[in-house]
This record gives C-alpha cells, sequence and structure tokens, in this order.
C-alpha cells in the first residue's frame, strides 16, 4: 500500500473543508473550478488555496500538480470512498476507482480499459487533460477517488520504472481475470521444454 | 635433458588457511596436509582430478582395510611422512614428467600426430571446445608452463570425451566424463583426504581382480579392448589410463606447446564409480547421473542423499560417510556432524569431443542426512515447495507473455482464447523465455536453501504415536522465504521499462496470477506463514 505525504493529506482535507453547502465554499469550489485547463501561472484564483502549502523547493511540476487537484477536486467534490470499500491491500488509486467503475459496470470493461490505458499510459504534458475526462466520467457515475492519493501518484509520475503506472494497473486488473487462466495452455507449452530453467 | 619431478616441484594450487594459495609439489602436499584447507583449480575437472591421485597415493600406502585401521589414520591427524617419503622416493623417477623412459601418466612413444597442448585443457579453444574462456589457436599455441601441462594432463586422463578418430578404436569417454564426482570436505586437507579415504580391501571400493596397482608402478600396456576393460582394483581405476600422452617439452625451464593423443584404454561400463551417483534407466541399468545446465545440483540433493531409492543410487562414499557418523554419535570417534562436499563434473557433446559446461557446486553435509529418511523426506517436501514456486513464477511470466502479444485475450471467450494461444505460442514463449524468471529465482535461493539444509535436522519433534516430524517450524520459514525470492524475482523480470498500456496490464494480471499459483504451491504452508 502507498505510503501518504503529511502534506498531501493536510492540502486534501484543507480542500474537503470547502463545503458546497454553504456559500463561502461554494465560493471557493467556484474559484477552484476556473483553475481546469490552466497553467499555475494563469490560475489566478486558484494562488490563495494551494499557494500557502507550496515550498520553495518544489519543483515545477510538484506546483503543477498541487493546482491540478485542487481544480479536480472542485470539479467533483462529493467523491469520497466509503469507508468499507477499498481494494484488497487497501489501495486506493486510481486504478482502483476504475475497477469500482468496471463493477458496477461489467459489460464497459473494455472501453474502460480503452480509458483507462489511455490514462495510465500518458506523458506529463497529457495528463491534465486526460485527468478532467476521467473525472468526469467518474462524476456521472459516482466513483469514489482519494485525492491525496492522486497527489502522491501525480508527483511520482515520472518515477523510474513507473511505479505508480503499475500501482493503478495492478488494481484495476486484479479481478479482471477469470480464476482458470491460461495454466492449461501454460503448462502445456511449458512442459514441452524444461520447466524451472535457471537459464 | 628436460625434467620436471611432480613430488617436490611445484604444481598442486593448494589454499592455505589464511587464503593465499600456493603451488606445492605431492610430497609436501601430503605432509603438510593438515595446514593446508584445502587443494583447489580454477577448472573443477583439475581440482577431482588432483584429489584422486592423492587418494590414490595414500590408499597405496595406508590402505586402510578396515574401518579400525581408517580410525588409527583419522585419530593420528596426519599422514606418516617417514611412510610417503620413503614411497616417493622409491618411485621417483616415475613422477618425472618429462622422464626419457616413462614420463609420468604418459608414453615415451606414441604414433599420433602433435596435437596443441590447449586439447588437454578442456576449457581451451581447441578442435571442438568451444571458446568458454581462451582465445588461443591451433597453428600457434601459448607454451604453458610444466605445472599447468601436468594438471592438464591429469584431469584430461579422467575427463577427455568421446568422439574423433584414434587407434586402436575411436576415443572413447574416460572415466569421469559422464556423470559428477563427490568429494566429502572437511576443515583442511587432512580431513579432507581422509574422509574420503575409504576402506580398501578385495572387495572395497571395488573388487580387486588382480594386481591392483597405480599407473606410475605398472610395467607394459594393456591391450585395449572396445567393449571396455574392468579395473584391476581401485588404485587402477583411480589412476587409469583412458589416454596414451606424450608431453613434448622445450627450452629450460621446460615449458609445453604440444602433445601427441592417443586412445588407450576405455573402462568397462559396469564399473561403478563409488564417488558417482547414478540413475536406473528404464531397462535397468545404472547410470552416471547426468549435470543439467538448466537445473543446479542442490535442487536434487535429497536424491543424492537418500539411502535407499529405486530410482537412484547414491554414492558409496556416502555410506561410509553414514558409517562414520555412527560411530561419531556411539562416542567411538572424534568428528563432527556437519561437514561439507564438493560436487564436480561436466557436460559434455555425445560424439563430438566438446564440453559444453562444467560444475562445482558445494553444500553443507549435515552427516544426520545420510541416514535419517525421515530428515531426507522432510528435505523433498522443501524442495517440492520451492519447484512449485518456481513453477509458480513460470506461470505468471507466461501470463505476461501471454498478454503481450495477446492483448486482449483476457476479454476473449474460452474457445477464442484457446485458439489464441495456440496460434500464438511460439512468441509467447518466446517473450517468457526472454523473461528469465528462472535466472533471478534459483540461484537467489541457493543461499538461502543452505541455510535450510543445515537448520532442518535441529527442528525435530515427536508427535503423538512417536512419529518423528522434521521442519515443523523450519518449513514455514522455508516456505516465507520462497514466496518473498519468488516476489523479488517476478519484480526484477518485470522490470518496466515502459509503462504502455499492454505492459502493465500484462504485468499487473501476471502479478495475480502469480498470487494464485502460490497459493496453490504453497499448500497450508501460505496458511501457516501469511503473507
Amino acid at each position: 500500500m502507498q505510503l501518504l505525504s503529511d502534506r498531501d493529506i493536510k492540502f486534501v482535507a484543507h480542500l474537503t473543508a470547502l463545503q458546497p453547502s454553504t456559500a463561502n465554499g461554494r465560493a471557493a469550489l467556484a474559484r477552484l473550478r476556473r483553475g481546469l485547463g490552466k497553467t499555475p501561472g494563469e490560475a489566478h484564483d486558484v494562488h490563495r488555496f494551494v499557494v500557502p502549502w507550496l515550498n520553495d523547493s518544489d519543483s515545477d511540476w510538484v506546483v503543477a500538480c498541487f493546482y491540478l487537484v485542487a481544480s479536480l477536486y472542485a470539479s467533483y467534490c462529493d467523491s469520497a470512498w466509503n469507508k468499507n470499500e477499498s481494494s484488497a491491500d487497501g489501495d486506493r488509486n486510481l486504478g482502483a476507482s476504475f475497477a469500482v467503475w468496471r463493477r458496477l459496470e461489467p459489460r464497459a470493461t473494455e472501453r474502460l480499459a480503452r480509458h483507462f490505458g489511455l490514462l495510465v499510459s500518458s506523458e506529463r504534458n497529457e495528463l491534465s487533460e486526460n485527468l478532467r475526462h476521467a473525472i468526469s466520467l467518474f462524476r456521472s457515475r459516482e466513483v469514489p477517488v482519494d485525492w491525496a492519493v492522486l497527489l502522491g501518484d501525480l508527483r511520482r509520475w515520472d518515477q523510474d520504472h513507473h511505479p505508480v503506472q503499475f500501482r493503478w494497473a495492478r488494481e484495476f486488473w486484479r479481478d479482471s481475470m477469470s480464476q482458470s487462466d491460461a495454466t492449461d495452455n501454460a503448462a502445456a507449452f511449458i512442459a514441452a521444454e524444461r520447466p524451472n530453467e535457471e537459464e | 635433458m628436460a625434467s620436471f619431478n611432480l613430488v617436490d616441484q611445484r604444481w598442486i594450487p593448494c589454499v592455505m588457511h589464511d587464503g593465499r594459495t600456493e603451488e606445492m609439489g605431492i610430497q609436501d602436499t601430503l605432509l603438510k596436509a593438515a595446514e593446508i584447507r584445502e587443494v583447489l583449480d580454477s577448472s573443477p575437472l583439475v581440482t577431482a582430478a588432483l584429489h584422486r591421485l592423492l587418494l590414490a597415493i595414500l590408499h597405496r600406502n595406508f590402505g586402510p582395510e578396515s574401518l579400525t585401521e581408517w580410525r588409527g589414520l583419522w585419530e593420528h591427524g596426519r599422514w606418516d611422512g617417514a611412510v610417503l617419503m620413503q614411497y616417493l622416493a622409491d618411485w621417483r623417477p616415475r613422477f618425472d614428467l618429462f622422464d626419457e623412459d616413462r614420463p609420468f601418466y604418459q608414453v615415451a612413444d606414441i604414433a599420433a600426430d602433435l596435437s596443441p597442448i590447449a586439447r588437454l585443457e578442456l576449457q581451451s579453444a581447441s578442435g571442438n571446445n568451444p571458446t568458454l574462456f581462451d582465445h588461443s589457436l591451433d597453428a600457434a599455441p601459448t607454451p604453458v608452463t610444466a605445472a599447468r601441462a601436468a594438471r592438464a594432463m591429469l584431469s584430461f586422463m579422467s575427463y577427455a570425451p568421446s568422439g574423433g578418430n584414434s587407434a586402436p578404436f575411436n576415443f572413447c569417454d574416460s572415466p569421469l566424463t559422464r556423470g559428477f564426482t563427490v568429494l566429502a570436505l572437511g576443515d583442511h586437507l587432512f580431513e579432507t583426504l581422509a574422509l574420503n579415504l575409504m576402506p580398501y580391501n578385495l572387495e572395497r571400493p571395488i573388487s580387486v581382480l588382480g594386481q591392483d596397482i597405480p599407473l606410475w608402478e605398472q610395467d607394459g600396456y594393456r591391450v585395449p579392448d572396445p567393449a571396455g576393460t574392468m579395473p584391476s582394483g581401485y588404485l587402477d581405476y583411480l589412476t587409469w589410463p583412458s589416454r596414451k600422452i606424450l608431453l613434448v617439452p622445450q627450452g629450460d625451464p621446460p615449458t609445453v606447446q604440444w602433445c601427441r593423443v592417443r586412445q588407450h584404454l576405455k573402462v568397462s561400463s559396469e564399473l561403478l564409480d563409488p564417488l558417482k551417483c547414478f540413475e536406473r534407466s528404464e531397462k535397468g541399468g545404472l547410470f552416471p547421473r547426468p549435470l543439467d545446465s538448466g537445473r543446479a545440483l542442490w535442487r536434487d540433493c535429497h536424491v543424492l542423499f537418500q539411502q535407499v531409492d529405486k530410482s537412484w543410487k547414491r554414492p558409496d562414499l556416502f555410506n561410509w560417510l553414514a558409517r562414520i557418523d555412527g560411530l561419531r554419535r556411539a562416542g567411538v570417534i572424534n568428528a563432527k556432524p556437519q561437514y561439507a562436499c564438493s560436487l564436480l563434473g561436466c557436460a559434455v557433446d555425445s560424439g563430438q569431443a566438446k564440453v559444453l559446461f562444467w560444475r562445482h557446486e558445494r553444500l553443507p553435509l549435515p552427516l544426520q542426512y545420510l541416514s535419517d529418511s525421515d530428515l531426507v523426506n522432510a528435505l523433498r517436501e522443501g524442495l517440492a515447495i520451492a519447484d512449485r514456486v518456481g513453477n509458480a513464477l513460470t506461470m505468471a511470466a507466461y501470463q505476461f507473455a501471454l498478454l503481450t502479444v495477446v492483448p486482449q485475450w483476457d476479454l476473449m471467450n474460452a474457445v477464442n482464447q484457446k485458439k489464441a494461444e495456440s496460434k500464438s505460442g511460439d512468441a509467447i514463449n518466446k517473450v517468457r523465455k526472454s523473461l528469465q524468471v528462472g535466472l533471478h529465482y534459483w540461484p537467489a535461493l541457493e543461499r538461502e536453501f543452505r541455510r535450510f539444509l543445515l537448520d532442518l535436522p535441529q527442528d525435530r519433534t515427536i508427535e503423538e504415536g512417536r512419529e518423528v516430524v522434521y521442519g515443523y517450524h523450519v518449513t514455514v520459514q522455508w516456505a516465507k522465504t520462497l514466496q518473498k525470492v519468488a516476489r523479488r524475482s517476478f519484480e526484477r523480470a518485470m522490470c518496466l521499462e515502459s509503462h504502455s498500456q499492454r505492459e502493465l496490464k500484462a504485468t499487473a494480471q501476471a502479478e495475480a496470477c502469480l498470487r494464485r499459483h502460490l497459493i496453490q504451491a504453497l499448500g497450508h504452508y501460505a496458511q501457516k506463514g501469511g503473507d
């Protein structure tokens, strides 16, 4: 299970404190939504909510992640996971969110796989748009999102060997396999050679 | 006239207790055996051949005919220097590598063409030998020292493979070409040689059929028989002249660039080497268990240790060590409950006179394994779990390969899935093999296995009904280790270079497949150990 940073958790808690049931909350969320599709430098309405959480040592990419998550949250703030619902490992990354969607619509697996595949194979410069699209789809189906996990994953998007992408894929594909996988044919193919090869 | 006497010239590589390697002659090697940690060459074939030579000299001088005589030698802690020095002085001329009349292990007049000396070094690039480490050229062979030539000749005499024309018949396998040799290892060379010095009499280690003397004491030459010749006894076998060889020295000090080689005695296939493990063929005969390039020997060590098995025959050496352990437990001799063993050998390309690879493995050897079938069964169970986990990894690798080659496989119905797999079978297996999961798993497991092998005898429980059970705790720990190593091997094999959708999906589903198969592989150990 992924370890969350304290800053990420507190930042998201700060966002979730902006309640749409209050006038101030609604106004704040509206300002945050204006940041969608804009770079941090262009998202003037978002500065007051994000800048206090930034460090001088943060890279441009990390700054962009904070602005992106803030705006995305504002577009889908009623997105909390149920307390009883999570993956087998307790991981609530976006792959797990897609897996929830697949459980809600089993017949849409192929279409979902395309959406998921597009997102998980995104380069940095594509992530913002692909994420906005995914979140809008989640909103229409009430699929949960863990924003603190998402923020942490986005910050590490370009790590060597892509562990973030692999964790998302693991959660999404975990239960999609039938229990009878390729074992029968695999056994036949492998038995024709030497199993347990050390070469 | 060139001369290099193996009694006192330096040629045997001896590793001392401080880790230095020092070359010694035969006399010093034996007299200082307790000060030498081991005899060890970079080639396991040379190492085995050197031990056999030393054992032949010791058997010749000290027997021992019985366990009682052996015990006397063991407790003395050193070989009788006066006896050895007298023997080596008596036969000194026959130990000269370049003696004009009777060069050591050689024949002074051979009707054979000159061959480069590299031919005798089975790892060299010469003739059919694949270039393992060397780039010598047959037309201009690099001269080697006399010491190196002696070692090469000794190992060649034991390991030369069949293949190639010669007279009176084509080249046949030498005594150690097939299978592998097992040697017990003590804390120093004296212990090592003593542990391997099985009782030597008319019946053991092999039957004496005539005058049993080592090669350098023999006068005249037997007529080679293509059907095979039975050794006169163990000394004859340990110094078996499978070839007629002549080294051609040059210069001072002498080096060797050329040699002559001809087929000589083929050992009878009925001879069962007491230092080898045999497997039973379908027709009932016993054959040396071959090396497998894809499977290290430790993975079948339960077979080596097993007293009685309808498919295998363990080395007679292990029967002997079991007797020693029995005496130790009875308080009759002062020995340790555990030593080590070396497994040395090579694999050849049949009929092509080509060595494909060689192997030298070492294992701890708690002697209890040699007489406790319950313990061996527990070991067998542990190795079986390791095999099943290895299979789980292979299945996961297959799953990854399948989804890489057929990305939509999981969305197909069962009929189309089977068709897709069959159609793309070659491509799938190519991808699977490229992952080399076994290469990550088995070598990583070897070190952990040694710990399991050592700990298992200590984990003994007597259950109700007085049934002895081994490994109640240790095997659970071993199962956990197997899981950990399997997962780590999987991660290394799946190291993602890109984050394409295809690769991510294949990896995620392969991991899920590994989880399922690990649960099956570990059985009740999965529940006990948890994950």
